[in-house]
């Protein structure tokens, strides 16, 4: 550098510092993500379904079902108290149920898009409706998860009372994200043929490469704040979803990948899902699409276009400035899109 | 890093080599400082920080051969604690010391000589910090270890250490161009020759995983035994494995850098490896040894097209980084001549890591590293496969359930689940459409049938 006389110095802080930081490691004696309290209340197979616990009545009488994707956990939506999407939604009155997808093992190689969509996500919507005494519920889908709540209220519309979907990919034939341009090229079958579960490395190491050099600015940059506890926790919590990859059910991500990434059968009304051909304009329930202008993995031109294609009269597309995980840890986030959402669904309980 | 050594064993190699380095390059640079003193006390708090070391190793080692059985629960863990408080004071103190030494020379002559003596002296620094890091693993199997094996915190530390050497390895890489542009005689095209070739491919190796990949080795080394149990008394093998051996010695050597040299080398290795091979295959009966050594064929033919696809990867991932290089080394000499030089390593580096990144993303997002990925997880899937088959072949004569046998069995499991699954909507759905049975109606007339007396049936009247 410009300054030889500090090169040493320099060195030598960050070595100091990184032994520091080894200290307080050490004495942390557990990275706690998902605190928000929840119950148990179904189960089949290896899949679950949670209810939030909740302090007073709910202003959103409608139950809110959440899927998330299988791709890592639910956890990031409540990362941390003071970052938590569902703790934000819980004080503004929302009553929460989240599918809790598991973790796949080899004996899950079998299990299809139909399984999950027409099976599992059905199931736990039934049992809300028999538990509330509802016809429809409030579905509320997030990435995969989302196609999966679009899917699944294109085939069963009169059992969904609100749609909202967010950071969600309906529109695969984009380029704009490497995901979707590495997708096209891939060969699906070799791989659920020989795979069987697709491993949760393999597409946390794909995911790793659409930010080659964050690897190392992000450990770099973590020595500046190793020494500060607060700070290390909320970045060990971070790395510990991160890191948190279930595996993929063969034949569920088959299908996924090839009738949607390469095929985009989904907004060319080709998809079938258990023999039954989806349809996107029989979703006509209220939708509130919200998407990410700095979203790398689900760019928003993989998620505008839902709207153009549902049948709903009443819906909205809702930008928010970030990136796909910002929209629910972010600063901002906290402040802005848990009362967008309860708002919107209040408006229409 | 001698791996016969057990952790402790290595952590005082480090050490002792660290504090040999330091006296030796101390003394150097003693000879060119005129506060002697300053010198001489930081080498007696090293010396008496050593000796401390010393002391608490031979405890520890103590405690845990023979000592009192109840003396410590994790005896590493309060270790641990001893050492870092060593290690931080040593830290502190080398920090005070640069400072100190550094602030003793603001003149121009005297600045360039101290430059020299301190590069030697931060290098062999760097050199042995990163000997200490590395010797900081981990030894698994430990039953004391394993809370720090099997957590988010052992893999942080452990990506941390990882990331602190590339730092330390990037900042290496630099110094030559620091140097120069001190000196005033960096020029963009000059920094060619100021990059160390090596020390740049090492760094790209260890961020993008290349450094753990060494297929077509490991492949050579597992076909050689496997051809040597089952042919190995033929000649044409023997002289196939000498030529292989005599090309893999010559291989980086002879291809570095060209991509078509890396093509022409595999296809005549595979050429070669035909020509030798295929005439076994007429000798070796049919039969389930026959089945394998064509699977095994297969699995080289697969495992070098994969090599030659990683080949191709590694050059366009290594070629990429040279253009980041050029626009860094354009940004630096701009700066220099500005007089606006980055004001520490980290602003260089946080530059650094952006310039690739954009670079590097630029590359991800063509179509040929698109198709190139591709093939690459394609075979890696069908080598897996080739890999499994075999593996099941030689494991069949032991009474051990193999992969095919459990996958019919988590078929029959999923197919039985779900028609179990379909039963209990069926019956569910009977059940909600059935009509509520009739409620029985109680006749008031019909006496209690006393003890003794004939049962009548309650339908009929007394």
């Amino acid at each position: 550098m410009a300054d030889n006389k500090n090169m040493i110095e320099e060195m030598a802080e960050a070595g100091a510092k990184l032994l520091k930081g080894y200290e307080i490691l050490k004495g942390i004696e557990d990275v706690d993500v998902a605190t928000a309290p929840k119950q148990l209340v179904w189960q089949r197979d290896n899949i679950k379904l949670y209810h939030y616990e909740r302090v007073g009545a709910p202003k959103i009488k409608t139950p809110v079902l959440i899927s998330y994707a299988l791709v890592n956990r639910q956890d990031m939506m409540d990362l941390q108290p003071d970052r938590s999407y569902i703790r934000n939604l819980l004080g503004l009155g929302a009553d929460l149920y989240i599918m809790d997808w598991g973790y796949p093992t080899e004996a899950d190689k079998y299990v299809t898009l139909d399984d999950y969509v027409n099976g599992y996500l059905n199931d736990a919507v039934e049992y809300l409706r028999e538990e509330h005494s509802v016809d429809k519920v409030n579905l509320m889908g997030i990435c995969q998860g989302g196609t999966f709540c679009v899917i699944y209220s294109a085939l069963h519309p009169e059992k969904v009372k609100n749609l909202v979907t967010l950071v969600t990919p309906v529109e695969f034939s984009t380029n704009d994200g490497l995901l979707f341009r590495w997708a096209k090229d891939m060969d699906m079958d070799a791989l659920v043929d020989n795979y069987g579960v697709i491993p949760g490395n393999f597409l946390n190491n794909g995911f790793a490469l659409l930010k080659p050099m964050q690897q190392a600015s992000k450990f770099s940059s973590l020595v500046s704040v190793i020494d500060d506890k607060d700070k290390l926790l909320n970045f060990l919590r971070m790395e510990k979803w991160i890191n948190d990859s279930p595996a993929q059910a063969g034949e569920c991500y088959r299908q996924f990948m090839k009738d949607l990434y390469q095929q985009n059968m989904l907004v060319k009304g080709e998809l079938e899902v258990g023999g039954h051909r989806v349809n996107l304009k029989n979703i006509t329930m209220p939708l509130l699409n919200i998407y990410a202008t700095e979203d790398n993995l689900v760019p928003p031109a993989a998620s505008i276009p839902l709207n153009d294609y549902v049948g709903s009269k009443d819906k909205e597309l809702y930008k928010f400035q970030g990136g796909h995980i910002g929209v629910f840890v972010g600063g901002r986030s906290q402040k802005e899109l848990a009362p967008a959402v309860a708002n919107w669904l209040i408006k229409r309980d | 890093m001698d791996t016969t050594k057990n952790f402790f064993e290595n952590w005082i190699d480090s050490q002792s080599k660290m504090y040999e380095n330091w006296v030796k390059q101390g003394q150097e640079t003693q000879k060119n400082v005129f506060g002697n003193q300053a010198f001489e006390k930081s080498n007696e708090m090293y010396n008496d920080w050593w000796q401390k070391q010393q002391e608490s190793l031979k405890s520890f080692l103590n405690n845990n051969h023979g000592g009192d059985g109840n003396a410590q629960a994790n005896p590493f863990k309060s270790y641990f604690d001893q050492w870092t408080n060593f290690q931080k004071q040593m830290a502190d103190t080398w920090t005070e010391q640069g400072k100190r030494i550094s602030e003793m020379y603001s003149t121009a002559a005297e600045g360039a000589n101290m430059y020299n003596n301190f590069q030697k002296l931060q290098d062999n620094w760097l050199t042995s910090l990163r000997n200490m890091t590395q010797s900081f693993s981990f030894p698994s199997g430990n039953e004391n270890w394993k809370e720090y094996t099997e957590t988010t915190l052992n893999n942080t530390f452990e990506n941390l250490r990882k990331g602190t050497d590339s730092y330390m390895r990037l900042f290496e890489l630099w110094q030559p161009v620091f140097k120069s542009i001190q000196d005033n005689t960096f020029t963009v095209e000059s920094y060619k020759n100021l990059l160390d070739p090596a020390k740049y491919k090492d760094i790209i190796d260890q961020m993008f995983g290349f450094d753990k990949l060494n297929p077509m080795r490991d492949l050579f080394n597992q076909y050689t035994r496997f051809a040597s149990q089952n042919f190995g008394g033929n000649n044409n093998w023997s002289e196939y494995a000498d030529k292989m051996k005599s090309a893999f010695n010559t291989f980086s050597q002879t291809i570095s850098g060209n991509q078509a040299s890396v093509n022409d080398w595999y296809r005549q290795m595979y050429q070669q490896f035909n020509a030798s091979m295929s005439p076994f295959f007429k000798l070796v009966p049919e039969g389930k040894g026959k089945e394998q050594a064509l699977v095994m064929k297969n699995l080289f033919e697969q495992y070098t097209t994969a090599s030659q696809k990683l080949a191709e990867l590694q050059y366009l991932v290594y070629t990429t980084g040279t253009k980041a290089n050029e626009e860094i080394a354009k940004e630096l000499a701009a700066r220099a001549k500005e007089g606006n030089n980055f004001k520490d390593f980290n602003e260089f580096y946080t530059y650094w890591t952006n310039t690739n990144g954009k670079v590097f993303e630029d590359l991800f997002a063509t179509d040929a590293f698109s198709k190139l990925q591709g093939e690459l997880v394609s075979l890696d899937a069908q080598i897996k496969k080739g890999s499994n088959t075999l593996m099941e072949a030689w494991l069949a004569p032991y009474p051990v359930v193999r992969h095919s046998q459990l996958d019919e069995l988590y078929k029959a499991n999923y197919d039985l689940k779900k028609r179990v699954y379909e039963l209990e909507k069926m019956v569910k759905g009977f059940t909600k459409q059935a009509p509520a049975p009739a409620a029985v109606k109680k006749d008031n007339s019909i006496s209690e049938t006393k003890p003794g007396a004939a049962k009548t049936s309650s339908t009929h009247k007394k």
